[in-house]
């Protein structure tokens, strides 16, 4: 078959098609983009940040010109003040902590007493650190709220949960605190295990006894584990969390989706931020900026509110005892 | 969320390792139509788009759908914004979609209502820890909103409802509202009643309704391209079970 005869056989296809009533309508209203104010998202180039940014720039469409400056992992100060000069934007997105570093070596190199363009973090890990260093910016955390966690498990899993255990190091005392005060107003108690955040306390041995004693003997219908990578290092998982877990029927609630992976078999439900969301509530974010003459609330650090769920059905199923149970809920299902 | 059954699976007879035929010609010109017809963007032929804010996952919406319309092609949607791209360029046969969004839509007309109690319309409330609220003095409130008709519309459709403009926390799900209130970062909800009392079942906190006077709106509807022949998407939907229909939140259809 030739070439032509393949184009006459494509076109005359989309006749047919368009014959037969399908056609695309001029809903959207043209927006010259160039006279919209423009917003800048700084952002490394990792396709972890896609689907966030894509959020973020689905809610500007028609309001604001979302331009994006994509960092190099060793970013320069001189080519992050070349675009912002180039571009002038009325807001900044920085996403991840090399985002918000990058930014926070551009303002020491400039003129301190100028007004400082109002910013927005986004997927930065330890944002309540980050954010004191950056005049004008508030932040979305990267965190799911312990009381979130708690909601999605219930209407999830279809459990109640009365009695979450939490061990955590000490450095989490305050956050844990905060989530617990939140949960009891959902009515589930937090019942926590704290560990030092260094030293004998914190080691593998003193890590076992407290989990045992957090399993055995505190009455609890879930454990949520935290995302700390020195708790759940490789030695912790397969010497401490696996071993305890695995004669023990309760929802494990992480922070990880990995965690949930068949592989490691950690995890019954992990909640994790849903990066389109966040996208979209940055977006709602930075246009309520808009609105105000973009102004923001400096230091303020929102929850992600949106979360989506991987069931691991094996251990879910054996969690609720119920060997047929389907997770229609869940945004994703393993085995 | 996008699922569209049937829609790459191989419909023509291509066989790959067929001997020579002198009539070869044609036929694969047949078979290449049949083949670019099978994978030809689904969207083009995207019979019926679903939207519309639910406390229901549409993995539930899927499966409560594809039950009656297993030849349709059926997307559902969890996002306004996924919805409105899609419905702009390549707009569908026929959309699922809530009553204030129906209204939207030019060029479509309305072929079934979705009805709760006998009525094809419910009232709107708020919903809130504290004590019953007065809709009339919530002007300098923060209300959480599903964002399910875009910034402008959404917030026009929130002063049509209260006569007055509140600051709005859009979210993105039904779920993420009790998630706001949880949060304090909204102090009341705005929802349609039966979502309020699904929120109000869902937590475990004690949460107030306050009814919005004339704020009765349509549930849902399905509407229809006015040159499209849809009788057997009509059909399919009159005919779902009770329970199918529950999952959509409805009792009927009239």
């Amino acid at each position: 078959m030739s070439i032509p005869s393949v184009i006459r056989a494509f076109t005359s296809s989309i006749t047919l098609l368009l014959a037969a009533g399908i056609h695309w309508l001029p809903i959207a209203q043209t927006v010259d983009s160039s006279a919209l104010p423009a917003v800048l998202v700084v952002t490394p180039r990792d396709t972890a940040f896609t689907e966030a940014i894509l959020g973020i720039s689905q809610e500007l469409r028609g309001y604001a010109r979302m331009e994006k400056l994509v960092l190099p992992p060793k970013p320069n100060s001189d080519s992050m003040t070349t675009v912002l000069v180039r571009v002038s934007p009325r807001m900044l997105v920085l996403v991840d902590n090399l985002s918000v570093s990058a930014y926070r070596h551009h303002l020491a190199r400039t003129d301190s007493s100028e007004p400082v363009t109002p910013a927005l973090i986004l997927m930065a890990a330890q944002v309540e650190a980050e954010i004191p260093t950056i005049p004008n910016a508030m932040a979305i955390s990267y965190e799911v709220p312990l009381v979130t966690s708690v909601l999605k498990v219930r209407t999830t899993l279809g459990m109640p949960v009365n009695r979450l255990g939490v061990l955590h190091r000490e450095f989490m005392a305050a956050s844990v605190a905060d989530g617990a005060a939140l949960c009891a107003r959902e009515k589930t108690e937090v019942v926590g295990a704290v560990l030092p955040n260094r030293g004998r306390g914190a080691r593998e041995h003193a890590v076992r006894r407290a989990l045992r004693e957090l399993l055995n003997e505190r009455d609890i219908d879930a454990l949520w584990i935290p995302n700390d990578a020195y708790l759940l290092s490789p030695a912790m998982l397969t010497r401490v969390w696996l071993p305890a877990l695995r004669t023990h029927a309760l929802p494990v609630v992480v922070g990880v989706e990995a965690l949930v992976d068949t592989h490691i078999g950690l995890g019954t439900v992990a909640v994790l931020p849903d990066h389109r969301a966040l996208g979209s509530q940055a977006g709602n974010i930075i246009l309520d900026a808009m609105d105000a003459d973009w102004k923001v609330a400096p230091g303020k650090i929102l929850a992600p509110l949106t979360v989506r769920t991987v069931v691991s059905r094996t251990r879910a199923r054996k969690a609720m005892r119920q060997t047929d149970a389907e997770f229609l809920k869940a945004d994703k299902v393993v085995e | 969320m996008a699922l569209l059954p049937n829609s790459t699976e191989p419909r023509n007879g291509c066989a790959r390792n067929a001997a020579p035929d002198p009539a070869g010609k044609p036929r694969r010109l047949l078979c290449m139509l049949l083949t670019l017809w099978a994978v030809w963007p689904a969207t083009l032929r995207a019979q019926l788009l679903v939207y519309f804010p639910t406390p229901r996952h549409p993995h539930e919406i899927e499966q409560a759908l594809f039950t009656r319309l297993p030849k349709q092609s059926v997307t559902v949607f969890s996002r306004y914004k996924d919805f409105e791209s899609r419905f702009q360029s390549s707009p569908p046969a026929a959309a699922l979609v809530s009553g204030p969004l129906s209204k939207e839509l030019t060029n479509y007309r309305v072929a079934l209502e979705g009805t709760v109690g006998g009525k094809p319309a419910e009232p709107y409330v708020l919903l809130s820890p504290s004590d019953s609220l007065d809709p009339s003095n919530t002007d300098t409130m923060t209300l959480a909103v599903v964002d399910a008709l875009g910034r402008r519309k959404q917030s026009a459709f929130v002063r049509e409802l209260l006569g007055r403009s509140p600051p709005l926390l859009r979210v993105t799900k039904t779920e993420d509202l009790l998630y706001s209130l949880n949060l304090g970062m909204a102090r009341a909800l705005l929802v349609p009643a039966t979502h309020g009392d699904y929120l109000a079942r869902v937590s475990n906190q004690e949460l107030n309704t306050s009814p919005i006077p004339d704020s009765e709106r349509p549930i849902l509807r399905l509407m229809v391209r006015e040159d499209e022949d849809t009788a057997a998407l009509v059909r399919g939907l009159k005919q779902m079970s009770e329970d199918a229909l529950r999952v959509l939140g409805l009792e009927g259809w009239q």
